[in-house]
């Protein structure tokens, strides 16, 4: 139904290149996420999807009628903004209805319906305040309600919880994915904060350079991670790269530490460790050292000096006790949970 | 503590000595518009039985009219310059249609000394035969009510969020829809200033309504020229056509002060 | 990487140009025409005596008006009294805006007296300062003579200075406009700190508040510059040009060669001179304007 398909889209301006060549597919009520650092091409590939800018080469399909030349308003879709964008003149109640009065709905049916929809949001009783009376958590609801009146295809979110903070950012992220999953429509969402991405997708798109680096389930772009670029960009704290040599199921670091592993890869390469699983014991002549504690609650991050490479781990709290900041550690790994990346090609060995 | 006394007391000193400079001249002519021909003769009369000799002399000779025709001159411009300006001043912000060259040429029109522009004028409105009618003043108000609007609209719709606009089309509307339902209203307080502000450059113009009007049907500000003679009376009349000139005018400013700044800067500064 | 503006597609192109067509349609018969043929005009020996007959002169009429002396004297006189009428405003309209500022009660109802002279028609300005002025009838020389004092305010020497302040009295009020705003807008912070630092007032306002000041500053001495070179009802409210040719502006001289001498030819040349000095002031100040937008 609202299954939303980008075959080879390219998108240029001028000579600079912004989305090259994109082919993705969003099943329908699917909550896919665009997902990458600034200027990867995230937010321009959503506006093209939306009809804000044009397709430079290529087709985009919503609902298997073909859109690519289609104004906004003939591809039935929603779309939230991150600064909601809510019509400062209007009160709340006329903000949602306002996409009614597009179509051939009465005044009153309009109204009625705006109702239903502000009440289900817990917006009920503001119906007559004006955006600027709201706080900022309101205003994104009554911009959802906006988005949800008129039944689109697809919904589709530009940075939406980027203006709300930290706390109000996890909760109406949970309330968001609740709204999502009971209107079962193809949302696609940009984001530039992976934890965001990985939390809310049902598939995780991480874009780099106008390209897709890779596409996939967030536990399969998390375990998994199929180039370096994917690897450090998607878990926090960032994925430990070590550089060194495999040789006949042995893994040598470049400064001369070595470990098992479970590869047949032979050759330069790069060592891959989330910090999870990266496990330190207290060893005077340890490689690494210790260079600051975090506490998080029932974890700590240590950071750690591993000759001239930062290092980090991720350890139960109670585990505290046995480090202090200057100490030496050694580091070990259980070989599966070992990731390896080609030293030229940085992409995904095992 | 002195000091800040002593420096007050002479800011309050000096804002008292500029008001009296403004307000003098105006009390002055209004005063005067209540002497009769020998009270005028005594410039230190300061209390006086007022007449409104003056009055009837100005309402006879025709003043009204020569006002309702510099009111309709001014609606006729201010009305054609709200409507065209609000649409290009949009897409010149919005879409940058034009680029410099169109805002340019804008602020070029403004400021073009009306002496370059008059005599085309003077010339066409007597070939095309319409040189005993408003039309060619109207026109001639137009060349710089008209950009000076414009201007006005650039610099408010500039502040006018992007995002609005493309709400509203995705929401469901045509470009112009999105323009009129959404982005206009953001803009109506800036257009009402720049409206007054028109409607007062165009009721205030002399230079073209001397040239431009018939002498017996002309507007306000040259009607008022008429009264320039030194005989006794004719300056009572002519001080009580000032204030029918003056009067509506500096009410109407109270009310866009405000705004217009932003407006003359094109939005370069708030207010 | 910023979103550009929605990249050209065809609706998009259609609409624009739709949206900017009255304009150009209005502005192409307001203004373009105008100047055109004010241009086809100076090419001409046009005058309205003999309506119909106009043969081309070439750059005769340019050649004359460069070479008459009198042109280049109201571009002279008109120079001197732009010149003390806008330094007048802006140091008077500075100190008000200052004042005005630090001002506690009655602030709006005074700044909307103060603004009030803008407003007016300038030929009645012009007017009842003549009336003012008058020696018998006015109450200037009135006062003034109750403290002995006698000046000749319309007379030779005299007259283009007198003018000048009556530009002052009516537009100080637009510099007092402006520079508030301006005034308003540099950041309280580094004042503030400069404060905590010891600096006295005038160094503040000197080192700090004034090089803040200079864009609204320079714009709005453009603006009011480019519309003092336009003066023309002062004079034809008082001194109609004279005493001899002491007051004789090039709006002034324009009017008085195209309308009173029928020289049109003559007069639209002369109108194109001036936009030819104009044009790079309006240049300096789009350059200005845009640089902060």
């Amino acid at each position: 139904m609202g299954t939303v398909r980008l075959e080879s889209v390219h998108k240029a301006f001028g000579e600079a290149t912004i989305v090259d060549g994109l082919d993705l597919e969003c099943p329908d009520g699917s909550f896919t996420v665009l997902v990458g650092p600034s200027g990867c091409g995230k937010s321009t590939t959503l506006r093209m999807i939306a009809g804000l800018e044009s397709v430079t080469s290529g087709t985009i399909t919503i609902d298997g009628t073909e859109v690519t030349n289609k104004e906004p308003r003939d591809r039935n879709i929603a779309m939230v903004f991150q600064n909601y964008a809510l019509y400062p003149h209007l009160t709340v109640l006329e903000n949602i209805a306002f996409p009614l009065r597009a179509t051939k709905t009465s005044r009153d049916e309009a109204r009625r319906r705006a109702q239903e929809i502000a009440d289900s949001l817990g917006l009920g009783q503001l119906t007559h305040r004006k955006p600027k009376e709201l706080s900022g958590g309101q205003q994104q609801r009554v911009a959802i309600g906006r988005a949800i009146i008129r039944q689109p295809s697809v919904f589709l979110f530009d940075e939406p919880l980027s203006n709300l903070d930290a706390k109000l950012r996890v909760e109406t992220r949970g309330e968001l994915m609740a709204i999502q999953k009971r209107l079962a429509i193809t949302s696609i969402y940009v984001t530039h904060d992976q934890e965001e991405a990985m939390t809310m997708s049902d598939r995780m798109i991480v874009m780099r350079d106008g390209k897709i680096a890779q596409q996939g389930s967030p536990a399969e772009v998390y375990g998994r991670p199929e180039s370096v670029f994917v690897a450090t960009f998607v878990g926090s704290p960032k994925m430990n790269i070590i550089s060194g040599v495999l040789n006949k199921g042995h893994f040598a670091s470049e400064t001369g530490e070595s470990w098992q592993v479970e590869t047949n890869y032979s050759g330069s390469a790069l060592l891959g460790l989330r910090p999870e699983d990266l496990r330190i014991q207290p060893n005077p002549s340890g490689g690494a050292t210790i260079t600051l504690i975090e506490l998080l609650g029932p974890r700590a991050v240590v950071s750690m000096d591993f000759y001239g490479n930062k290092l980090t781990s991720v350890v139960a709290s109670g585990d505290l006790g046995l480090f202090s900041s200057g100490d030496r550690v050694s580091i070990d790994f259980d070989p599966h949970s070992a990731h390896f990346f080609d030293s030229a090609t940085e992409e995904r060995l095992n | 503590m002195v000091r800040q006394q002593l420096k007050t007391s002479l800011r309050v000193i000096f804002l008292l000595a500029a008001l009296i400079t403004v307000l003098f001249p105006l009390v002055w002519i209004a005063l005067a518009s209540f002497k009769t021909a020998p009270q005028l003769n005594d410039p230190s009369l300061l209390f006086f039985e007022p007449s409104l000799v003056n009055w009837k002399f100005v309402l006879e000779a025709g003043i009204l009219q020569a006002a309702g025709r510099s009111a309709f001159v001014a609606t006729v411009t201010v009305a054609i310059s709200a409507v065209v300006g609000s649409v290009a001043a949009y897409v010149i912000s919005t879409y940058k249609t034009g680029g410099s060259a169109t805002k340019f040429g804008i602020l070029a029109a403004q400021v073009l000394p009306p002496a370059v522009l008059v005599f085309p004028f003077l010339t066409l409105s007597y070939v095309l035969g319409v040189n005993d009618t408003l039309i060619p003043l109207i026109f001639a108000h137009l060349s710089f009510v008209l950009p000076v609007v414009t201007w006005f609209l650039i610099g408010f719709f500039d502040s006018v969020p992007r995002s609005l606009e493309e709400q509203a089309r995705v929401d469901g509307f045509t470009r112009f829809k999105a323009f009129l339902l959404v982005v206009m209203p953001q803009v109506y307080p800036g257009l009402g200033a720049a409206i007054i502000f028109g409607f007062t450059l165009s009721w205030n113009d002399m230079f073209y309504g001397l040239i431009l009007t018939p002498p017996n049907s002309t507007i306000l500000p040259v009607a008022i020229a008429g009264f320039n003679t030194f005989r006794g009376v004719e300056l009572g009349s002519m001080s009580a056509a000032i204030l029918v000139a003056v009067v509506p005018v500096v009410i109407a400013s109270f009310f866009i002060q405000k705004r217009l700044v932003q407006g003359i800067s094109g939005g370069a500064v708030k207010y | 990487m910023k979103v550009n503006p929605t990249a050209t597609r065809n609706t998009s192109r259609r609409f624009t140009l739709w949206m900017l067509l009255p304009l150009l349609a209005v502005a192409g018969v307001a203004v373009g025409l105008p100047l055109v043929y004010t241009l086809y005009l100076s090419l001409t020996d046009f005058s309205l005596i003999q309506q119909g007959v106009a043969g081309f002169v070439g750059f005769d009429n340019y050649w004359q008006s460069f070479t008459n002396q009198a042109l280049w004297n109201a571009i002279g006189t008109t120079g001197t009294y732009v010149f003390i009428a806008v330094s007048f405003e802006t140091a008077i309209g500075l100190m008000i805006a200052l004042a005005l500022q630090k001002q506690r009660w009655a602030r709006d109802f005074t700044r909307s007296m103060l603004l009030a002279p803008m407003f007016i028609t300038p030929i009645a300005v012009g007017l009842t300062f003549r009336f003012l002025l008058n020696d018998q009838l006015g109450a200037i020389p009135y006062l003034l003579d109750q403290v002995g004092l006698s000046y000749d305010f319309l007379g030779s020497g005299n007259a283009l200075f007198t003018l000048a302040m009556i530009d002052v009295w009516q537009w100080t009020p637009f510099m007092v406009l402006l520079l508030l705003a301006g005034l308003e807008s540099v950041p309280k912070q580094p004042l503030e700190a400069a404060r905590v630092d010891g600096a006295g007032s005038f160094y503040i306002f000197r080192r700090i508040t004034l090089p803040l000041l200079t864009p609204i500053l320079s714009v709005a001495i453009l603006l009011r510059s480019l519309d003092a070179l336009k003066v023309f009802e002062y004079v034809y409210a008082t001194t109609r040009g004279g005493p001899g040719t002491e007051t004789e502006t090039i709006q002034y001289f324009t009017y008085q060669t195209g309308i009173q001498f029928f020289r049109l030819g003559e007069a639209s040349a002369m109108a194109f001179i001036l936009l030819a000095i104009v044009l790079p002031l309006i240049v300096v100040l789009f350059r200005r304007l845009e640089s902060k937008a």
